[in-house]
């Protein structure tokens, strides 16, 4: 037999995979002169020097090899204050002072955004200024002009009123600081908050971004964390994403989205951080201190990393994967008409839902067991299990705007149902998923609110017309 | 011989967060006997940890995702936990872990 695996021995098979080797006190495999200091994938020993070299060239062509940027073109790049964020800050700042006859200057400049995120995780504002304070700091230390802003502006409809200082920040009350407490407070499970703070905080950096009059973004995530989170957009009805989630680029927004830490796994990010003398502050998360089990996002990140530590190969593994999957819809200039089919809160294409899809039965089986065991489904339901998924919702959405007047205010604040079942019309199944536990889904930014009265009306307008079409 | 093993400590990227936010700490241990890192941790546990011993140890050695630097290189390089500390030792416990 030439496949044949015996299943019995298949675990300790794998587990000896990754030997054991004797690597105390070992040498350098790079210039096999200097004292190793650094072992990467529990085999490979390297010295400082040779790390560092190997780490700027990794970093410097995961941008070249992209082709994404031109000449002198200005960049943010996303500032956290961690470790991941601060190496890419350092290891850019070396790169554009690099002098060595051999290598190319990096040519781009660079202008760092913070966004101080210390309102939904109850900080006080001593610590808010601690945290902004070092992010200052560490923006003056690299030479770089730095944004600071707070993240209740993403709930503004655009950023044209705010008072946006270079170098400097100063926490000040603004209207939308009660408005975002609320909405993430009205947020059931840890899981949706986390997805919910991941999409309004794009929505802002690309807000920022416009302001700013940049194209392109740098994020800092790494390998662990983007494997991670490959893990739970899955686990989420996000399959569809990931390319975009992942990837290098991610340009759903307009603003091009790049990711240039993506090859650095957490343990040479934090050797990097050593070794770069890059100091970070303490940042607090939603998950953290946590156990494993309070979110998906935690649950899969505690899985990879415990994973990784015994097979090395794991995060690489998930990488290659994730590389090779596409989305299926093309980056087009979304016209008008194609944006109706966008999520609106992570704008990746909304699947059609064919006859025998995945969320189809889904949305069934919710519907037969939230009837209750005495209830029985509608008729409606019964005689059209499909149609109710998409049009039903929107017939009933016309009694709400035939008394709506056209300035496009939202006109379904009246009832909550009807609002949570417009959402589910403009987003993908990951975004409603979120929503769902987004119990005043009315706290949302105003522009998502018009949007969707504006979705849900010509929605409507399509549907009369239809009749009337041959 | 000094009766005392001065070691420092740093936590970085997050772990700080279970030992009172603060970074850097200067333990003096006595040196009549030997201080392998196995017994370090352990003194770690019950004289620094300040909350949440589980996210920072998990079955006697650090939780995966905490990389340990003694005097700047890999903790797999020095014999991991049966590494037998040395006067002036500097040991860096980096959390790579999101939010700590």
């Amino acid at each position: 037999m030439m496949c044949s695996i015996n299943e019995e021995n298949l675990a300790e098979e794998t587990m000896v995979a990754t030997p054991k080797l004797s690597v105390t006190d070992a040498i350098c495999r790079r210039c096999n002169i200097l004292k190793a200091q650094v072992l990467l994938r529990k085999t490979d020993p390297y010295c400082r020097d040779c790390f560092m070299k190997y780490a700027v060239h990794k970093f410097r062509s995961t941008i070249g090899k992209a082709h994404a940027l031109k000449h002198n073109e200005h960049v943010l790049l996303a500032y956290s204050g961690g470790l991941s964020s601060g190496s890419m800050v350092k290891l850019i700042k070396e790169g554009l002072d690099f002098s060595e006859s051999k290598k190319i200057k990096m040519v781009f400049k660079p202008t760092l955004v913070h966004i101080d995120e210390g309102l939904i995780l109850n900080l006080s504002k001593h610590e808010r200024k601690e945290t902004t304070d070092f992010v200052l700091e560490q923006a003056k230390k690299n030479g770089f002009d730095v944004y600071i802003c707070s993240l209740e502006y993403c709930l503004a409809p655009d950023l044209n009123d705010l008072k946006l200082e270079m170098n400097s920040y100063q926490i000040e009350p603004s209207i939308y600081e009660s408005q975002l407490e609320m909405l993430f407070g009205s947020v059931k499970s840890l899981t949706a908050k986390e997805d919910l703070l991941i999409r309004l905080k794009q929505r802002l950096i690309t807000l920022l971004a416009t302001r700013l009059n940049h194209a392109k973004v740098f994020l800092g995530p790494n390998a662990t964390r983007l494997a991670g989170q490959l893990l739970s957009a899955i686990g989420q009805g996000r399959g569809a994403q990931i390319a975009h989630e992942i990837g290098f680029t991610d340009s759903r927004t307009g603003t091009v989205f790049l990711r240039p830490m993506r090859e650095f796994v957490d343990k040479e990010v934090a050797y990097l951080a050593n070794f770069l003398g890059v100091d970070s502050v303490c940042l607090p998360t939603l998950s953290s201190k946590l156990g494993s089990t309070a979110s998906i996002g935690r649950l899969t990140e505690d899985f990879v990393v415990t994973l990784q530590t015994n097979f090395p190969a794991t995060i690489s593994t998930l990488f290659r994967i994730s590389d090779k999957l596409k989305s299926n819809i093309a980056d087009l200039n979304p016209s008008d008409c194609e944006r109706d089919s966008l999520c609106l809160l992570c704008l990746s294409a909304i699947e059609e839902s064919s006859v025998c899809s995945a969320s189809t039965a889904r949305h069934i089986s919710q519907t037969f067991s939230r009837s209750g065991p005495s209830g029985h489904p509608s008729d409606d339901l019964r005689t059209h299990p499909l149609q109710s998924v998409g049009t039903v919702r929107h017939q009933d959405s016309t009694s709400c705007s035939s008394n709506c007047n056209s300035q496009g205010k939202p006109c379904c604040k009246t009832s909550n149902d009807q609002i949570k079942s417009d959402w589910s019309a403009v987003l993908c199944y990951g975004c409603r998923i979120t929503m769902e536990d987004v119990k005043q889904p009315e706290l949302m930014p105003i522009n998502y609110l018009e949007e969707l009265g504006l979705r849900s009306r010509r929605q409507v307008m399509r549907q009369s017309v239809e009749q009337f079409l041959l | 011989m000094n009766s005392e093993l001065e070691i420092t400590l740093n936590f970085s990227g997050g772990a700080e967060l279970l030992f009172g936010k603060i970074k850097l700490h200067t333990v003096k241990l006595p040196s009549q006997e030997t201080w392998c890192m196995k017994k370090l941790l352990v003194w770690i546990k019950e004289n620094l940890l300040k909350e949440r011993p589980e996210l920072f140890l998990q079955g006697g050695t650090v939780r995966p995702g905490i990389l340990v630097l003694v005097n700047n290189a890999d903790w797999e390089l020095v014999g991991q936990l049966d590494y037998n500390l040395q006067n002036k030792d500097e040991i860096v416990f980096i959390s790579t872990l999101h939010g700590g």
